[in-house]
């Protein structure tokens, strides 16, 4: 197994829009955050 | 359903079952059936995904509980983008790597063989089950709304899904993923669209969505930690990343979707995809059902959903019981009416305390209305008429059939078949799979020619599609046939997870037998636990990982360590 971390393996197939995985997966988990805090605001404002 | 609607229902279906027959046909080698010659991008990696996970009972079922409990279950898929990261680091170089078919083979080369069929037979047993109430549970809805018998209902889906995933195996279940998530993504849109379009007739949408809150149906996040609470962020986060780490990472019928992928990269983004899209589509499905609450609080809605179950109780001494409870519903409804009519001229003029007071009063009536249901529900039980599922999974397909146009209304019918063969012909490709690679091939032939493996694994998706359809045909009466589902996959998803996770990550444990005795002792005890109704369901995901993970390091310290011949990861 290589010493790289998991995070950085297979460095040829970058994903789109951004230089390494761990861009991608903090994309996610953003846009995971931003949706709690979202829903969070319905709640609220409506319940 | 008027004749148009039949014909874009048959329609639909019949195009998705033949053209992905067609576009599919003569995969001679395993390779091609069971990985699709690993040609799929990212974008069909991410709809199949999707298409497995959203079953007829996501469409039937989710509206009707947002309708009674509100948002609340949207939190149940919190923990899943965490999940698709965790599989996208760890998961998927390893089974690209060793380049197997299916997760459980890289049991063997990481402990031995009993573990790696120990938990295929784990994944067969629950799949299996899980198979045949994916298709009975829409069956049993569908069948009463189209007029169908309910064996007929159930062997047109399963026979459908038959068809074209012996065909094409699982090229034929990536084809047709797509144009079932089209037509379910068209006509969720149509449906949400029209809803919206009809309340905003009486009240705007900001107000629809007040109405909502004051019947405490936009309780979207609920920050309380309660083992015994089913819905909350904690028992989201925590409990659900642990039981879609399980059903992603290692349930064959997800595994197989992306391990189809032409790379690393493919799969990888195509879990990012789901990841992304997977919690605002499930909002939006909780968000029809909350509308279609709204809607009924404007328009009158039937004292109880499932009709037919009403027309056979006024045939029996209970009639005029059931007479005078919808008398009693019509009378609350018209007083709920007058209440809103007030309420609403009373936020025009800012009346806060008179507004506050007539929302008491609805709350009341709402309350008073619910009564009234549970009597009929009471009645619907003592007299022992046919009233298969829950109420409420009838709830939006009521509001289908009586408000949405023409047309429109059999495309709706078409997105729940799809969701019901998307999900099934998943289902019966991954069961074959497993059958074959991890059984058939590993233990009774290991030497048969690629056209002999095809043939066994068509043979085996015959055979699966036959045992769900035989258990569909005799399956009980589910209280929520989506809860149904997931407690199921919760009995056995923490075990499998666990097996899994020592695997990658505990390098201590090398025994074989020390993960084999903690799966089986995890097993029982989550089992035991279940029965005995010590927490909520999706907690038992977390125990019974940790039973594993924590059993196997103590019994390797026991038993004599015996490295496996390969150690991978």
């Amino acid at each position: 197994m290589s010493d790289q971390s998991p995070l950085d393996q297979t460095p040829t197939e970058k994903p789109p829009f951004f230089k390494s995985w761990r861009g991608m997966y903090a994309l996610l988990v953003v846009v995971l955050i931003a949706q709690v805090l979202i829903y969070w605001a319905i709640t609220l404002i409506y319940n | 359903m008027a004749q148009i609607d039949w014909i874009v229902m048959l329609g639909t279906l019949l195009f998705i079952v033949l053209y992905g027959t067609w576009k599919t046909r003569g995969s001679k080698n395993i390779e091609g059936y069971l990985r699709g010659d690993n040609s799929a991008k990212w974008w069909t990696i991410g709809l199949s995904v999707m298409a497995t996970q959203a079953s007829a009972i996501t469409f039937l079922s989710t509206p009707g509980q947002a309708f009674d409990d509100g948002m609340r279950f949207v939190q149940f898929y919190f923990g899943l983008p965490l999940a698709m990261v965790i599989i996208a680091v760890f998961f998927i170089p390893i089974f690209y790597r060793l380049k197997v078919y299916t997760a459980y083979e890289y049991l063997e080369s990481r402990f031995d063989g009993k573990t790696r069929v120990l938990t295929a037979t784990l994944f067969l047993i629950q799949r299996g089950l899980a198979a045949g109430i994916t298709i009975f549970a829409p069956a049993i809805i569908l069948s009463k709304i189209l007029g169908w018998s309910l064996n007929f209902t159930i062997i047109f889906i399963g026979g459908l899904v038959i068809i074209y995933t012996v065909s094409g195996g699982a090229k034929a279940v990536a084809q047709t993923h797509k144009q079932q998530m089209a037509v379910i993504f068209t006509g969720l849109f149509i449906a949400f669209g029209a809803l919206v379009w009809y309340i905003t007739r009486d009240i705007s949408f900001h107000e629809s969505l007040l109405v909502a809150g004051n019947a405490g149906k936009m309780n979207v996040i609920d920050w309380e930690f309660d083992l015994n609470n089913r819905y909350n962020i904690w028992s989201g986060i925590i409990g659900g990343l642990f039981l879609q780490l399980s059903y992603f990472g290692t349930d064959q019928s997800q595994v197989q979707r992306y391990l189809s992928g032409t790379s690393v990269r493919e799969s990888r983004l195509g879990l990012m995809f789901n990841g992304i899209l997977k919690i605002p589509m499930q909002f939006f499905i909780l968000l029809t059902g909350v509308l279609v609450f709204v809607f009924f609080e404007f328009h009158q809605p039937p004292a109880y959903f499932n009709q037919l179950a009403v027309d056979q109780l006024k045939e029996t001494e209970y009639k005029s019981e059931i007479e005078d409870l919808e008398k009693e519903h019509t009378v609350l409804f018209r007083q709920k009416q007058a209440a809103y009519q007030r309420w609403e001229r009373y936020r025009d003029e800012d009346m806060l305390d008179e507004q506050y007071r007539v929302e008491a009063e609805i709350k009341e009536l709402q309350g008073k209305m619910q009564g009234n249901k549970s009597s009929i529900q009471a009645l619907v039980d003592k007299a022992g008429v046919s009233a298969e599922g829950d109420d409420l999974d009838y709830v939006f397909i009521t509001w289908v059939m009586r408000y949405l146009p023409v047309g429109i209304v059999g495309l709706l019918f078409a997105v729940i078949f799809s969701g019901a063969m998307s999900s099934t012909s998943a289902e019966l490709n991954a069961l074959a799979s497993t059958t074959t690679v991890d059984f058939y091939k590993r233990l009774f032939n290991k030497k048969a020619t690629d056209q002999q493996y095809v043939w066994w694994s068509k043979g085996f998706t015959v055979l699966f599609g036959l045992l769900a359809i035989g258990f569909a045909l005799v399956a009980e009466r589910f209280e929520n046939l989506i809860e149904a589902v997931n407690i199921l996959g919760s009995l056995f998803y923490g075990t499998i997870l666990g097996i899994f996770l020592v695997a990658f990550f505990i390098k201590v444990v090398r025994n074989g037998w020390a993960v084999f005795i903690s799966a089986i002792l995890a097993e029982i005890a989550v089992i035991i636990i279940y029965n005995q109704n010590v927490v909520e369901y999706l907690w038992l995901n977390f125990i019974g990982c940790l039973l594993v993970i924590t059993l196997s390091v103590l019994l390797q310290i026991f038993l004599p360590g015996a490295p496996s011949e390969e150690e991978v990861g």
